[in-house]
């Protein structure tokens, strides 16, 4: 298998506290990856150097061969990485459809000048990317009718489900999820996870998630991977590192730490 | 050489300790909601008027004593203190707490709008005090009246420097020591308020981490409002003391006076008092070496320039824990979009009206041809709402100096085409064409814009805004000092294909062309992929570059159109009123453009043709129609013709009231809780106030008791009271 995002010891510090500590990591094209760990162990920190909101300190990621360390976060989304965020960040007066269209927005060419003078070429697309685009909601189950509606009055679990539309509007190569499922009762976590799955088996997107809830992880993730304090402390098939001792630990060790205190 | 110096370090000291007056309650007051205060320098300038009004009073009377003298200066200086205080807490009340937990912007146009009508009440106060005092004329005798300018001199005028024996390095006088004196007493005193008293630290806690604060019993709702109470304390003894020692008070509008004390406010360090206090007198000192050593006219513009960098040395936050705040927190500061709105859903039904009122206009007034030139120039004002319409309502980008590239285009097209202007009558013996005019109007303003967004685009959104202030005035002075301040007049009309057009009616027709050209391509580009980015970016910075959003192109891009788009409007301007001065790129015609374009609901075409229309009418039409009806009654002798100050500024804060629970919203509240508990409270507390004023003495008791227990509570609930003094 080819190798979609390779980070070769990265690393993020914050003035004294390293966040993210050397870390090595790849990821195969056609995976759904799943990234674990502890409360602040550097998972979303991790993604965010992915992404271009951080330049690592030290390290360097390839996506697809080429280097991306330090490319503006624009640049990285037009070469195929889309992500959605922990705590949802649609936009939220603008309708459930412009959200996605603005997903569409590498895919499209109408430039601020060609708004004004709307040649034919101009329109077709816009009229093409919208179909896509509600294409895309009916395919993350949203469904066409709250296409209308502002992103901000949708209820919770459909936002979640806009921003992975969002997301996947760009046709990217790998998606980035963050905690997707997080505030979501078991029945919602399900159909989540479903989602994910067709994310990866209909459109052929390769993903790599980060995730609390150890059942959703170990159910889809072909792979998994372990940060504790910044540092990969494990990695390998959902089995092997649900026993893997040091994971043990890192959870357990962090309990009874909070107990403590 | 040394005596000069040691001369411009006296008067920076003196000019310092003004500036530290206002920079220390402006710091205190930063710390506590984390945003400046854009009408702190209006309660200042409004207080100092009172302490004028009652000064004036007492001492017009020639018997009064000087142990008098000295009892009313003590009995203003109180009442100047609770004046000011109460204007404070009333800037807390309305410019603040609605918009608590919502955007950043929100208390920054609030404040804009209060600022803006606490000067016009200034300036109407001043114009209902009596400016002749009877008594004997000093040179034209049996002449029955004293004209009064300011108030009469209290502290004597000596040369102290003379007195103590030095020479020859210029004066220092009792009031240059009265003020720096007061100015240290206050900054000590805010230090020692902040580090030792139970308030102070809770002002601190709050500055520091509000969720925190609360989280250990801190009242949040109530430090705010302390620091407000006593960030007006604080002006009130500035104003008595600027008053007492500059024998009148402060003339100028207060926000300018205010971006220069937020300079050494941050040159100090936020809410540090004695940095806010050091940083003054540096920059006192400081404008006074470059007023000699280069020209007073420029050092306003090199303290606005170095307010700018400050702030782009620091786009994200002034404080650590700001920074570390915003790179987590969503980046959204938005002014609302409409959503609702006929108008916006269906820009058909705009063009249409828009239309119709133009061709029907002409027709009606055809019997009144003088207000055809007026229907014109509201056009220019139209096209101007709506090039502010794409930055503000599309971008989300609060710009509070955009005059300043309307009167960039105004004065291309002066320079271009106006009567007496050496360089360019070598160069065009002829004014040149309309259309190069425009264009060449339209093309520098556009790079003026982009200059400025390259300059500020990286800020945070209050900080922006500020920025955009600070700017504004540059340009104005910029203006001034190269151009003359008497303006460009008898601006001949336009000349297209080398023939004048000089038909009034010619030009309307014209300008209702482009007017309706601007709104169609203001409509297509908000429902285009360009304006669908925008808005992405107003929506949510980091999400749209995440969704592969160019972000900076596209926010420069939209600088140059809506700068472009304000030059073109100058540009019609001039070649319309054929008359420019530097006013144009005045604070006033910032907002009342603002309130054009936010009124409507911001974002969109017909929110700023509506704005436009509405702010227009009452400023032009309704309060000149007012005032000569008023003219032959009891009111006469004074004009309400003046009052736009206070139509702009309350137009401004209405619009972002009527906005609030959208406003608010955009912070993750929900929308069905416009009010927060604390509101709530407040607002039963009122509503209770004339029952418990109608009861008895049992009801008071209570009352009082209860009042005591709230007060006690409040104290109990400190965490901080251990009384330790922190390391």
């Amino acid at each position: 298998m080819t190798v979609l995002l390779k980070a070769d010891h990265v690393t993020k510090k914050f003035g004294g506290l390293t966040a993210v500590n050397r870390v090595d990591f790849e990821i195969e094209v056609g995976m759904i990856a799943g990234l674990i760990g502890p409360n602040g162990a550097g998972k979303t920190t991790f993604f965010n150097n992915i992404t271009g909101l951080y330049m690592p300190t030290e390290g360097a990621i390839y996506f697809d061969g080429q280097p991306i360390t330090g490319l503006k976060p624009h640049v990285i989304q037009k070469r195929g990485i889309s992500r959605t965020f922990q705590n949802i960040r649609l936009f939220g007066q603008l309708s459930a459809l412009e959200n996605v269209l603005v997903g569409e927005h590498v895919r499209l060419h109408g430039s601020i000048f060609e708004a004004f003078f709307r040649p034919r070429r101009v329109m077709t697309e816009e009229a093409d990317a919208k179909e896509k685009a509600l294409k895309i909601l009916d395919f993350v189950g949203l469904g066409r009718k709250i296409a209308e509606q502002a992103a901000r009055n949708l209820p919770y679990g459909s936002q979640r489900r806009l921003e992975i539309a969002r997301a996947l509007a760009s046709d990217p190569k790998l998606l980035l999820l963050d905690e997707p499922t997080a505030g979501m009762n078991p029945q919602e976590k399900k159909e989540l996870t479903d989602l994910v799955k067709h994310v990866r088996n209909e459109m052929g997107v390769t993903v790599l998630l980060i995730e609390h809830d150890m059942r959703v992880v170990m159910g889809i993730s072909d792979r998994v991977t372990v940060l504790d304090h910044g540092e990969k402390i494990a990695e390998g098939l959902p089995l092997e590192v649900q026993k893997n001792p040091q994971v043990i630990e890192a959870y357990l060790g962090t309990g009874a730490a909070a107990e403590g205190a | 050489m040394s005596d000069i110096l040691v001369t411009l370090s006296l008067i920076g000291l003196s000019n310092g300790s003004v500036i530290a007056l206002n920079a220390i309650a402006l710091t205190l007051i930063y710390s506590a909601v984390r945003t400046l205060n854009l009408a702190h320098g209006d309660v200042f300038a409004l207080s100092s008027v009172l302490t004028m009004t009652i000064l004036r009073a007492a001492l017009a009377d020639p018997t009064v004593t000087t142990l008098g003298v000295i009892g009313w200066c003590i009995f203003t200086a109180l009442a100047t203190m609770a004046f000011g205080a109460l204007l404070s807490f009333l800037v807390e009340l309305l410019g603040f707490r609605p918009f608590r937990g919502g955007s950043r912007l929100a208390p920054i146009i609030a404040t804009l709008g209060i600022s803006f009508m606490l000067y016009q009440i200034a300036l109407v106060w001043q114009k209902l005090l009596p400016t002749y005092s009877s008594g004997d004329h000093r040179s034209v005798p049996g002449l029955p009246e004293v004209p009064v300018v300011g108030i009469p001199a209290i502290l004597p005028s000596i040369n102290l420097l003379d007195a103590i024996g030095i020479h020859g390095v210029g004066s220092l006088q009792p009031r240059d020591v009265v003020l720096f004196v007061v100015a240290i007493l206050v900054g000590f005193g805010t230090r020692e308020m902040l580090r030792r008293t139970r308030i102070g630290r809770a002002i601190r806690a709050c500055a520091q981490d509000p969720v925190a604060a609360q989280m250990v019993g801190v009242n949040y709702a109530g430090t705010i409002r302390m620091a407000f109470v006593i960030g007006g304390l604080l002006a009130g003894i500035g104003a008595f003391t600027f008053t007492l020692a500059k024998e009148g008070p402060v003339g100028a509008h207060g926000a300018e006076s205010g971006l220069t004390a937020f300079t050494a406010a941050i040159l100090g360090g936020i809410g540090n008092p004695l940095g806010a206090l050091g940083a003054a007198l540096m920059l006192g000192v400081f404008s006074a070496m470059t007023t000699y050593f280069i020209d007073a006219q420029w050092t306003p513009v090199l303290v606005f320039l170095l307010l700018v960098g400050l702030l782009m040395w620091r786009p994200t936050g002034l404080t650590a824990e700001d920074r570390q705040n915003d790179l987590t927190a969503p980046a959204t500061e938005v002014v609302v979009v409409d959503r609702r709105s006929i108008l916006r859903r269906q820009p058909k039904v705009l063009l249409l009206a828009m239309l119709a009122g133009l061709i029907v206009f002409p027709a009606l007034t055809a019997a009144e041809p003088y207000r055809l030139p007026v229907a014109t120039s509201f056009l220019v004002w139209i096209i101007l709402a709506l090039a502010l319409t794409i930055v503000v309502g599309m971008s989300g980008v609060l710009d509070i100096g955009f005059a300043g590239t309307f009167a960039v285009g105004a004065y291309v097209a002066a320079n271009l085409t106006g009567p007496a202007i050496a360089w360019r009558e070598a160069l065009f013996p002829v004014p040149p064409d309309a259309v190069f005019v425009v264009l060449a109007s339209a093309l520098v303003a556009g790079g003026v814009g982009v200059l400025r967004g390259m300059l500020t685009s990286r800020m945070r959104a209050d900080y922006l805004a500020i920025a955009t202030l600070a700017l504004g005035l540059v340009i104005q002075d910029v203006i001034k000092y190269t151009s003359g301040v008497g303006g460009i007049s008898a601006i001949p009309p336009p000349r297209f294909l080398g023939a004048p057009i000089s038909s009034q009616l010619t030009q309307y027709v014209i300008l209702g062309v482009i007017v309706t050209l601007v709104v169609i391509a203001t409509i297509r580009l908000q429902h285009s992929r360009a304006g669908r980015a925008l808005a992405a970016i107003r929506e949510d910075e980091y999400a749209a570059a995440a969704s592969g959003v160019n972000v900076g192109a596209y926010k420069t891009s939209a600088f140059f159109i809506s700068s472009a788009l304000a030059g073109l409007a100058g540009a019609m301007y001039a070649s319309v009123v054929s008359y420019v001065d530097p006013d144009l790129a005045g604070f006033h015609i910032s907002v009342m453009t603002l309130a054009m374009a936010t009124i409507g609901g911001a974002g969109s075409a017909a929110g700023a043709v509506l704005g436009a229309l509405a702010i227009l009418g009452i400023d032009r039409i309704a309060i000149p129609a007012l005032a000569s009806s008023l003219e032959n009654s009891a009111w006469q002798g004074f004009s309400i013709r003046e009052l736009s100050y206070l139509v702009f500024g309350l137009a401004l804060y209405l619009s972002l009231l009527g906005w609030r629970r959208q406003v608010t919203g955009l912070a993750g509240k929900s929308e069905q809780e416009p009010w927060n508990p604390d509101q709530l409270l407040t607002f039963c507390w009122w509503a209770e106030a004339p029952h418990r004023l109608g009861l008895g003495i049992g009801r008071m008791r209570v009352a009082v008791a209860h009042a005591g227990t709230r007060t006690r509570t409040f104290l109990d609930r400190n965490v901080f009271d251990d009384g330790g003094d922190d390391a």
